[in-house]
């Protein structure tokens, strides 16, 4: 019994000083979880993008990334720019290893203003690039359909 | 004096062996269809540049390891918390089985994001592994023992059960406690929500999310209360007539965030189950069909 009252009381401590002192040691929290304010007529989120061969843009968006590079967005573009190469040259990596995924040419990392109108729905106000890795042949070289289609 | 007495009554009042034998077997099988369906390895192929180790990482000096280990690592798991299920060598795959969790599931909190949904499964497994919850319903006990006479009440059985209960409550009280210092009344009375369903649903908003999001009274209501549902749940912990309640609606608006935001704290449900009073339950089920009550929970209140 004494052991245990030695475990309650310990497992009890940690929880109530993350929770006072807001500070997070896994797997002991504060549960911050949606505390931060989005309020406001519009807020701000980055949004990572792939860019497809034909240059149509689809979303590569996993909360994981977006708070990656939300806290990016600031530093240094060099950095910045790197992790956005790091992010395409994965993903090749995985289409190659036989995932299902798009043919792609590039990354775009934007930087999104949006509001709620009056019936609910989710409007973009605003879309501002940030940053961008494409392919370097993909700029200049057309794709083998472009080019059928051309002929 | 009296404070030690409130305590022992509180975590080590009588209870019988099957409450907390039921929980380990249907915990363990929540954990099993947790890992059965995850892909942990994913994690193996996420390019070194994201990864931001965790406080548990860091001052482990824990890596990223490759892709095999980390599939050897999760089908251990999953044969462990399968061993710890039917109750063979339950308190080892147990004890084994928390320290490949705490791994495995502080993984995706590595890389920007930290998960909070997670962090209760591994200490519940570790209290299992404390506990004496192989004592009912397990096969080493079946064979082994056959001849000892069954398992007396016990407040054995009783304070790992109540434990986990504290520690959602805790989780409640914490989540509700930040929203409040961090953000204010403002979380209540600005259009916070709205924004964060708007936030979450910008390509397929759904029926739900755009009816709630469009209507301010409504979303300032569920503001308000998530923030009193979570502030107010410790009290289940005490009182028996709120309990019920309680319990009820916080796991009402889990399934509601789910619905609105998309977001689903399925692993955390799972730690539900140690609100039921599975003994209680089960003969008031079997006194309504006609049986008689057994006898040790005639004698022993079986709930918190």
């Amino acid at each position: 019994m004494i052991a245990a009252s030695t475990v309650i009381l310990a497992l009890l401590l940690v929880h109530l000083y993350e929770i006072i002192t807001s500070t997070e040691h896994w797997p002991f929290s504060p549960y911050p979880m949606y505390s931060e304010l989005v309020s406001g007529q519009a807020s701000t989120s980055i949004a990572l993008v792939g860019v497809k061969r034909n240059r149509q843009e689809f979303s590569m968006d996993a909360a994981w990334q977006r708070k990656t590079f939300t806290r990016m967005a600031s530093r240094s573009s060099e950095s910045r720019h790197g992790a956005l190469r790091t992010c395409y040259q994965s993903y090749r990596a995985d289409k190659r290893a036989g995932s299902k995924r798009q043919d792609l040419a590039g990354v775009r990392l934007y930087e999104e203003t949006w509001t709620v109108d009056d019936a609910g729905r989710p409007k973009r106000l605003a879309r501002k690039l940030v940053d961008q890795y494409m392919r370097p042949s993909s700029a200049t070289k057309p794709s083998r359909r472009a080019k059928r289609a051309a002929h | 004096m009296p404070l030690i007495r409130r305590w022992n009554n509180f975590f080590f009042s009588l209870a019988p062996p099957t409450d907390l034998a039921v929980c380990r077997t249907l915990f363990c099988a929540g954990m099993l269809a947790h890992l059965c369906t995850t892909k942990f390895w994913r994690w193996a192929s996420v390019p070194h540049v994201f990864f931001r180790p965790i406080w548990l990482y860091d001052s482990l000096g824990l890596s990223i390891v490759s892709e095999r280990w980390m599939i050897i690592m999760q089908l251990s798991a999953i044969a462990l918390l399968s061993l710890a299920m039917v109750g063979v060598l339950t308190r080892v795959a147990l004890a084994v089985a928390g320290g490949l969790l705490l791994y495995l599931l502080a993984l995706p909190s590595n890389f920007g994001k930290v998960g909070h949904g997670d962090a209760i499964l591994v200490l519940t497994t570790f209290i299992l592994a404390l506990s004496r919850c192989d004592e009912a319903l397990s096969l080493e006990h079946f064979v082994l023992r056959k001849n000892r006479p069954a398992a007396q009440p016990s407040g054995e059985y009783r304070w790992p059960i109540v434990l986990v209960c504290v520690l959602m409550s805790l989780v409640f009280f914490g989540a509700g406690v930040t929203k409040l210092r961090r953000s204010g009344l403002a979380w209540i009375t600005s259009n916070h929500f709205a924004n964060l369903i708007a936030q979450h649903h910008r390509s397929t908003p759904s029926h739900w999310s755009l009816f709630i999001a469009a209507h301010p009274a409504l979303y300032h209501t569920l503001a308000g209360c998530t923030i009193l549902g979570e502030i107010l749940f410790p009290l289940a912990l005490f009182s028996r007539r709120l309990r019920p309640t309680l319990v009820f609606l916080a796991f009402v608006s889990q399934v509601l965030i789910g619905l609105t935001l998309g977001v689903w704290f399925l692993q955390f449900m799972l730690c539900y189950i140690f609100w039921i009073p599975w003994t209680d339950l089960a003969s008031r089920m079997r006194s309504r069909s006609g049986g008689e009550m057994l006898p040790a929970t005639k004698a022993v209140s079986t709930t918190l």
